[in-house]
């Protein structure tokens, strides 16, 4: 999610700083405070990196860090303060120009490098033992890094090189949401005396990302997606996996849940980053897949689902999800498919 | 007696329950799988086109005012044309064309014109066509001499001339109006409040100097030189509003000649390629007209109604529609500084606070333009204030980019 917009952005201007007048200073090296200000306030985000390295600054001394996607550079400056040797921050926004400033008020030249540019593109003098990369997108790989960070671990990394995070694994749970229904979905119904019903398929098609409530969650909390990043393959990422899930009260699941957890656990103090509804929210929020058919569960009854995720073949970093859902209840039987492209 | 009893109450138990179990339980089988057509747009589709999702489209239902304004369009549209630029989900184009227009013409850069198309359709609408594109890209689709007696288009940005179809109603208002025909709206002004809101200056400034242990000063450069768009409580605003610029569309300078050759030429290229859906419309480079990049100046002069310390200046925007051959039709679209607004208004941060007491007036200048560079993606805005000295005699001045995408 870092930078990532940015990236594309910067990388479709064809952007390259120059030491020109102010104004064109200004243009050049304009990008958004929003996104970086966002994930900096985001405490846990920020705290876990933090504390993944601080508490394992033993893995640090004396060591070459990779941080991919530094952005304003502070995981940068989190791995120099735990002692490593070199720190190479890279970034294909602009705020790679304002990174290098900081890293200097900071007094970090010494140690650490902002490289602005594509990973793909990075020219160093040794491997790197570490890769540090906040990477996950929201439903952890829509608009990730990961590939980039694959593809540092694969070029750069030295064969036993740590990375943090060092795994992922993706969470699903049933929820209820008849408020978001009513004024989302069947308001297309009419609308000014017009039959917008098309919209509301639409809608269907569409994740959202936001803030489930706890008291929303009527199913279990259930793991259906885990890969080791020291491992896994671009490849691997298309997945197919089967869950099911059990009412723990009856009500109406109109939605499934997907959350994502990544643990550090490349040193001897593990942490988890977790964006749980369950733990306050991160800016990841939760991704809501609305299901066409609300299923009417009574307590102790089970669904299964199939969910398919790969990317988009026209844009890899758009997904394409698809929901196989299969519920066979007292009040009702749901069996059928379903479309949703995440972009 | 009592094994009768039994009897009976136990039969109508069993058959009830029964009959209820099977009524209730619902078999459902139908999948919702994207269509081929939904399979091809992708982020970088939507990216900068964020009208194309659903969710973002909800908003235009609930905003009344505007409907209740172009309801008087849609009333007097009887066996008349109307091209509406920049139509998106198509809601006031369809009332258009069930108001018993001759012919309803939608235009739309957005994805979400295929979708609007299903929606007329499946309302039975044919006297209404929807074009996904710019208005140059759709020229060659229209037919032949095709003049309209309306053409609707919000041409005004959030800081008045920085909306990209204001190259496309300035065409259509030179070149496919009949004579006596109406763009709509066709007047928009500018007003300035004064504004303080301390909490949100340390919230997004302050918060630089000590990022976890580090300070990242070089951040608070690209918040003071932002535009910020977001609705501002009616309790940070300490001054009434100053109506500082007005653009007549009636009398607004048109597209040079130059810019109408390239627009023609645009045109015709679009007519030849044919292959418009397959291009992303979108992602076109666009370059302001002459007369945003020329932009404009104007001065203020705000009342300030409390002792207060401003630290930003806020703008909001009106649009108004006065018509030539039928003043009932006439609307505005009217400012409400801390309430609901049409727009969304923006901000800029000024460099220095200016400490006022109620009754004090400050005074201040703005000059408002938009360059060809960077695919005019950036607004400029050069602001100048100052007390009146009451408090503080202060004069403080900053330029600031507003991007839109």
């Amino acid at each position: 999610m870092s930078s990532a917009q940015q990236c594309e952005e910067a990388a479709a201007e064809g952007t390259v700083v120059k030491t020109t007048a102010n104004k064109d200073y200004y243009f050049d090296s304009y990008s958004h405070y929003g996104i970086h200000m966002e994930m900096l306030k985001d405490y846990h985000r920020t705290t876990a990196y933090r504390d993944a390295i601080w508490r394992n600054a033993y893995m640090f001394k004396n060591k070459v860090v990779l941080d991919v996607g530094c952005g304003t550079g502070i995981l940068s400056m989190f791995a120099a303060r735990a002692g490593a040797r070199k720190v190479i921050g890279i970034d294909c926004s602009n705020v790679a120009v304002q990174a290098r400033r900081i890293v200097q008020d900071n007094s970090f030249s010494d140690v650490i490098t902002i490289i602005q540019g594509k990973v793909e593109e990075l020219d160093l003098d040794e491997k790197v033992d570490i890769i540090i990369s906040e990477w996950m997108g929201y439903f952890l790989l829509y608009e990730s890094m990961l590939n980039t960070v694959l593809y540092a671990r694969d070029r750069w990394g030295t064969p036993d090189v740590k990375i943090l995070p060092n795994s992922a694994n993706m969470y699903a749970c049933g929820i209820t949401d008849p408020q978001y229904i009513e004024q989302k979905f069947d308001i297309w119904k009419n609308v000014n005396g017009l039959d917008f019903s098309y919209f509301k398929r639409l809608s269907y098609i569409e994740p959202l990302i936001d803030t489930v409530d706890p008291e929303q969650i009527i199913t279990d909390i259930v793991p259906f997606f885990s890969f080791d990043i020291n491992k896994v393959t671009e490849a691997e990422l298309s997945f197919t996996r089967t869950f099911a899930l059990e009412a723990k009260q009856g009500d109406f699941v109109h939605a499934i849940s997907v959350h994502f957890d990544t643990p550090f656990h490349a040193g001897h103090d593990p942490v988890v980053l977790n964006t749980s509804p369950m733990v306050p929210p991160t800016h990841w929020r939760q991704t809501v897949l609305y299901i066409f058919h609300p299923l009417i569960m009574k307590r102790g009854e089970k669904a299964n689902f199939t969910i398919k995720c790969v990317p988009n073949p026209g844009n890899p970093r758009d997904l394409d999800i698809s929901l196989r859902i299969d519920f066979d209840g007292e009040l009702q039987a749901c069996h059928y498919d379903q479309d949703f492209r995440l972009r | 007696m009592p094994a009768k009893r039994d009897m009976r109450t136990g039969a109508p138990t069993q058959r009830g329950a029964s009959r209820s179990a099977n009524a209730c339980k619902v078999v459902l089988t139908e999948s919702l799988l994207a269509t081929d057509a939904e399979k091809h747009p992708t982020s970088k589709s939507l990216y900068g086109d964020s009208a194309a999702r659903i969710s973002s489209n909800i908003s235009m239902i609930h905003d009344h005012q505007r409907l209740r304004a172009y309801e008087v369009i849609f009333r007097n549209v009887r066996g008349k044309t109307l091209l509406h630029l920049g139509c998106g989900m198509g809601l006031y184009t369809m009332l258009a064309a069930r108001g018993m227009a001759k012919m309803v013409i939608g235009v739309d850069s957005s994805a979400i014109v295929d979708a609007a198309r299903v929606v007329a359709e499946q309302n039975g609408l044919k006297n209404i066509l929807f074009i996904r594109g710019r208005l140059c890209d759709a020229l060659h689709q229209l037919p032949a001499d095709m003049k309209f007696d309306y053409v609707l288009c919000e041409w005004m940005g959030p800081l008045l001339l920085n909306e990209r179809v204001l190259t496309d109603a300035l065409y259509a208002r030179d070149h496919l109006l009949t004579a006596s025909g109406a763009l709509c709206p066709n007047r928009a002004s500018l007003h300035v409040v004064a504004v303080s809101d301390y909490p949100f200056r340390l919230d997004t400034e302050d918060f630089w100097s000590n990022v976890y242990g580090f300070q990242m000063e070089p951040m608070k450069e690209l918040v003071r030189q932002e535009v910020e768009m977001c609705a501002i409580p009616g309790s940070n605003i300490v001054s009434a509003p100053c109506l500082a610029h007005t653009v007549h569309m009636d009398t607004l300078e048109g597209l040079t000649a130059e810019e109408t050759a390239t627009y023609e030429a645009q045109a015709s290229q679009a007519a030849a390629s044919r292959d418009n859906e397959e291009e992303n419309p979108v992602e076109h480079r666009w370059v302001p007209t002459a007369v945003a990049q020329r932009g404009y100046k104007a001065a203020f002069t705000l009342s300030i109604t409390r002792n207060a310390t401003v630290h930003y200046l806020t703008f909001y925007l009106d649009a108004a529609f006065t018509s030539k051959t039928n003043p009932g039709a006439n609307f505005v679209l009217a400012v409400r500084p801390g309430g609901e607004n049409n727009w969304t208004e923006v901000s800029v941060g000024l460099r220095e606070p200016l400490p006022v007491n109620a009754g004090e007036k400050i005074q201040g200048t703005l000059r408002i333009h938009t360059p060809a560079d960077k695919g005019g993606k950036i607004t400029v805005v050069e602001v100048t204030a100052k007390t009146a000295g009451q408090v503080a005699a202060i004069e403080t001045s900053g330029t600031y980019y507003y991007q839109s995408y």
